[in-house]
């Protein structure tokens, strides 16, 4: 919970020196996210597109949790949310995230600048397929803080998911 | 001044005490459990295990239905891309992934209907898996097989998540309920808590009530004490065990002073007179009412009397509690009555002693008248003149008479009826006079005669001359009350030899009731109704009990009207114990003007062997002591143109060879601040009037200074001569009444009795000072045994060998004297 904090000052300090959107190349790969709405850069069309490679060059991390979907621990790897909002310049509004079944929730900026949630491509070493609740799993460390063990994180935690759009008032 | 103490606990407080500590440990207990309960309670309801459950049971068959939709759509138009195909698939795949691994539908996959859908549902997606990774034509060939097939797995699928439903609705109520029981339980908690607090709280309130009931109660209690304390008269003090003050009252602070502040910062010593109360108060407790001295705060001293009791004060040390009264005025009162008493009766004193002197200077003319009368009668007067000068003769015979009763009483009064005591025969004595009046008893026809002789009686110790005066005038009133009838004279020993019974009997007309009450008190004469004239002063038998008295013995009448009389006397007639330690062959100068005096003390003095030369006056006694060498002077005081003081300081101052005699002196005054002066003169010894042979002798002994060698014959001659002294005399304490009022007299018995008490109750500084000073009250009052007791210990204050037993007599006299003095008995008087 403190370590939350401490990174959510961290990141508020550091905001400033990220908020201009960097350049994007193109895609070259297969496309595993697209991000609409009212972003800071595009590089396919109106949005955003990342492949897997792109994702990786974000910032890879990596944590270890259970999760109530599979059994036993499991080690994820991928891209903060906080990290992609930077590269884009998001630092309002909401998140309509959503999934290849269209599946989606609305997760306000403000709740995604912590350093937690990660959206993830590879579980326990494995590129995740579709069938796995691949391409992509915003999964947030919930062995780490009791707070993301309620039914809103569960929710919020989606898995095949593919598109984000970014809404601004 | 309310002191609180620490009183112990007792064993329904510790009782209380451990009952509260317990009922606090179980509510603290009770607030713990409840608090790790529903820490627990709302940890679990923070945190959940599963997301939307029946989102992902539906959703599993909504991916069956696009699936199956999705084949049937390609399989109808063959130019459709199967992308969406195998995407829909990888859908359902998926889903049916959650539902056989997903931790949260464990429970539910246990469940035998669930496992064998499930069987059937994942050998169908195996082998759909096949032709879906397979080519494209194999798929497409497949298709309509594949979307019959996922119509059955979507009914698999629908059993699946109904009977999911109901599994996850049994399991939703299993939770409630165990969070019903928990709620059901943290209620129950809470109540007994609640419970628990209104006890406490009632407990509490008791508690509170009993305190303020306490501490009201001890509020009154010391305001009322204080209201007490603060009106008192008497000053109260508190000190603690060191004298320190640690409270007083406005009573105190006004008798010694101080204002309030200053009077605690004050010690006992500060408020006491130097020396008084050394040992503090605590010593005093319980010793009734203790006179000492305070001292004011400016310096003047005061009289106190105070009663202390002992306390314990805060913290259980000890404390004294006095009650302090100033009691100058009462003193000052005392003293003030004393001195008039004194000036009193020295008064009385001088009165009688000039009625005594004008006596005395009447006779000697009517001496000298009668005398020249007789003479005349033997020069040849014709018998006209010899008639006139017979009357002449009669009369002045009546007042020479007349005249020698006043003298007699006013001796008396005077304390100068001198008793000479000296070995006689009493049955002689009696023969001798009524043979005398033998002639006179005929004169009415009766007859006068004696008792048988008492061999016992042959030889006793007593005053010829007083006794023939008193049986002469009993002898005359019988015989003048009787006609034709007899008269008795006879004596009887009592009880042994001390004591001899007189008696007079005659057969005459008796006396009445009421006349036998005051036939012995002055001027009364019983012949107004008696048909003869018999001329008197009524003072016969007032002189007769004065004299008997002045012997030490007592008198009475017994009669019947019509029928006679008998009047007693009692007598101590024992002969004085052998004076054989006494100094004998003395050379004496006797210094007395009153030539009766004188032949009584010369006789007294001859009697024990001394040589007397005799002075008439101060001057002529001066001459004689420069002259010659004495080894005794007896000295009167009061004396014409020198008087014994005078002529003692003299003595002394001079250089004559009798400057270092003894002297011893004699005076008829009773006032111990006067024979003080007289020591201080220079009198060895004083000697009271009237003198008494024994004492004499006594007194010439201790003079000398052969006491010391021979205490036994002083301290035995005491009994004697004091045991016919009465304990009280009546006529004295009368007169005095009489003099200042019987209130004052009572407030004087009163202060003798306290004098007293003290004087024989507590150590003595200076015990001759101090018996002298009660010697003194007691002569006042009239407890005459007592004053000469209190005279031998002022005596023997000196000599160690005989204070103790003077003290003892003195004590056991005043054992005897005590009853008469108490107010019961003293008011009868």
């Amino acid at each position: 919970m403190i370590l939350r904090y401490v990174m959510t000052l961290v990141a508020l300090a550091l905001w400033p020196m990220c908020a201009t959107a960097q350049e994007l190349a193109p895609p070259q790969g297969r496309i595993l996210l697209t991000v609409t709405g009212t972003i800071g850069t595009t590089n396919h069309e109106d949005a955003a597109a990342f492949d897997l490679d792109m994702l990786r060059d974000l910032g890879a991390e990596t944590f270890e949790t259970t999760t109530i979907w599979t059994d036993g621990p499991q080690t994820f790897e991928g891209v903060t949310l906080l990290a992609l909002l930077q590269t884009l310049g998001v630092s309002d509004g909401e998140l309509r995230i959503s999934a290849v079944n269209d599946y989606s929730i609305d997760l306000p900026v403000d709740e995604a600048l912590s350093a937690g949630p990660l959206i993830a491509w590879s579980r326990n070493g494995q590129i995740m397929t579709l069938r796995d609740k691949g391409p992509l799993w915003l999964v947030y460390p919930y062995d780490a803080d009791t707070a993301y063990q309620s039914e809103v994180t569960y929710a919020r935690s989606v898995w095949q998911l593919d598109r984000i759009e970014v809404l601004r008032p | 001044m309310a002191e609180a103490t620490a009183a112990p606990r007792t064993l329904p407080q510790i009782l209380r005490r451990g009952a509260i500590a317990l009922v606090a440990l179980l509510m603290v207990t009770g607030i713990l459990l409840l608090g790790r309960t529903v820490r627990t309670e709302l940890k679990e309801l923070a945190t959940t295990g599963s997301d939307n459950i029946e989102w992902s049971l539906s959703q599993a068959e909504v991916e069956a239905i696009a699936f199956s939709q999705e084949a049937l759509i390609a399989a109808r138009a063959p130019s459709v891309p199967l992308d969406l195909v195998r995407l829909r698939f990888d859908l359902l795949y998926s889903r049916v992934v959650v539902l056989q691994q997903g931790p949260v539908f464990a429970a539910m996959r246990t469940d035998p209907q669930v496992a064998e859908h499930l069987t059937k549902v994942q050998s169908f997606l195996d082998e759909t898996a096949t032709l879906v990774d397979g080519p494209d034509a194999q798929l497409r060939a497949a298709l309509p097989r594949l979307s019959s097939g996922s119509d059955a797995v979507r009914s698999d699928l629908r059993d699946i998540a109904l009977q999911g439903i109901a599994h996850f609705s049994q399991t939703s109520d299993t939770q409630r309920e165990e969070v019903a029981r928990t709620l059901r339980e943290l209620a129950l908690l809470t109540l007994g808590l609640v419970v628990l607090l209104g006890v406490t709280v009632l407990a509490l309130m008791r508690l509170n009530t009993v305190n303020h009931r306490v501490a009201e109660t001890e509020h009154a209690t010391r305001a009322r004490l204080e209201a007490i304390l603060t009106t008192a008269l008497d000053a109260v003090i508190v000190t603690d065990e060191r004298g320190a003050l640690r409270g007083g009252n406005p009573a105190a602070e006004r008798m010694f002073g101080y204002p309030r502040a200053i009077l605690l910062t004050r010690t006992l010593t500060d408020l006491m007179a130097p020396g008084a109360l050394p040992d503090g108060l605590a010593p005093l407790s319980g010793c009734g009412l203790i006179e000492s001295e305070a001292r004011h705060s400016n310096g003047t001293m005061f009289p106190i009397e105070l009663s202390v009791s002992n306390a314990t004060g805060r913290n259980g040390t000890p404390i004294c509690v006095a009650f302090v009264r100033n009691i100058a005025e009462r003193a000052a009162a005392d003293a003030a009555l004393r001195r008039s008493r004194d000036t009193a009766l020295a008064g009385e004193q001088s009165k009688a002693e000039l009625l005594a002197v004008m006596s005395h200077e009447m006779r000697t003319p009517l001496n000298g008248l009668l005398g020249t009368l007789d003479l005349m009668r033997r020069e040849g007067l014709n018998d006209r003149m010899q008639r006139y000068a017979g009357i002449m003769e009669r009369s002045g015979q009546l007042l020479l008479r007349h005249v020698e009763d006043v003298l007699g009483i006013a001796q008396a009064e005077a304390g100068q009826m001198a008793i000479v005591a000296e070995p006689l025969d009493l049955n002689a004595l009696i023969a001798e006079l009524v043979e005398a009046q033998a002639g006179q008893a005929a004169e009415r026809g009766n007859q006068l005669n004696a008792g048988d002789a008492v061999p016992a009686l042959a030889r006793v110790w007593g005053d010829p001359l007083r006794l023939r005066q008193v049986l002469l005038n009993l002898i005359g009133n019988a015989l003048k009350f009787t006609e034709n009838g007899s008269g008795t004279v006879e004596a009887e020993a009592l009880d042994d030899l001390p004591l001899v019974e007189l008696r007079v009997i005659d057969t005459g007309i008796g006396i009445t009731e009421a006349n036998l009450a005051r036939i012995f008190e002055d001027f009364v004469t019983l012949d107004a109704s008696y048909r003869r004239n018999n001329s008197g002063t009524g003072l016969g038998l007032g002189i007769a009990r004065r004299m008997v008295r002045a012997m030490g013995g007592e008198i009475g009448v017994e009669s019947e009207p019509g029928e006679g009389s008998l009047f007693w006397i009692r007598l101590p007639l024992a002969p004085p114990t052998d004076a054989g330690s006494a100094p004998h062959g003395l050379r004496v100068l006797l210094v007395e003007d009153n030539q009766i005096n004188r032949f009584v003390a010369r006789g007294m003095l001859e009697r024990d062997g001394h040589t007397v030369t005799e002075a008439i006056d101060g001057a002529e006694g001066l001459a004689a002591a420069e002259r010659e060498r004495f080894d005794l002077i007896v000295m009167d005081v009061s004396m014409p143109h020198l008087d014994g003081v005078s002529a003692t300081r003299n003595i002394r101052s001079g250089s004559g060879p009798s400057a270092a005699t003894p002297i011893l002196g004699l005076t008829a005054h009773a006032q111990p601040a006067e024979v003080a002066r007289f020591r201080a003169a220079g009198m060895t010894e004083v000697l009271h009037k009237p003198v008494l042979q024994g004492e004499l002798t006594r007194m010439i002994a201790r003079a000398l200074g052969t006491t010391a060698t021979a205490p036994g014959a002083a301290a035995a001659s005491l009994p004697t001569a004091e045991e016919t002294l009465p304990l009280i005399d009546p006529q004295i304490s009368g007169e005095l009444r009489d003099a200042i009022g019987a209130q004052s007299h009572a407030q004087l018995r009163d202060a003798l009795v306290g004098e007293a008490k003290r004087f024989f109750s507590q150590p003595h500084e200076d015990v001759g000072h101090d018996a002298h000073r009660l010697a003194g009250s007691a002569a006042v009052l009239g407890a005459r045994a007592l004053h000469r007791h209190l005279q031998s210990v002022e005596l023997a204050a000196a000599d160690p060998a005989t204070l103790p037993r003077s003290l003892e007599l003195a004590a056991a006299c005043w054992k005897d004297t005590l009853p008469l003095l108490l107010p019961e008995h003293a008011d009868r008087h």
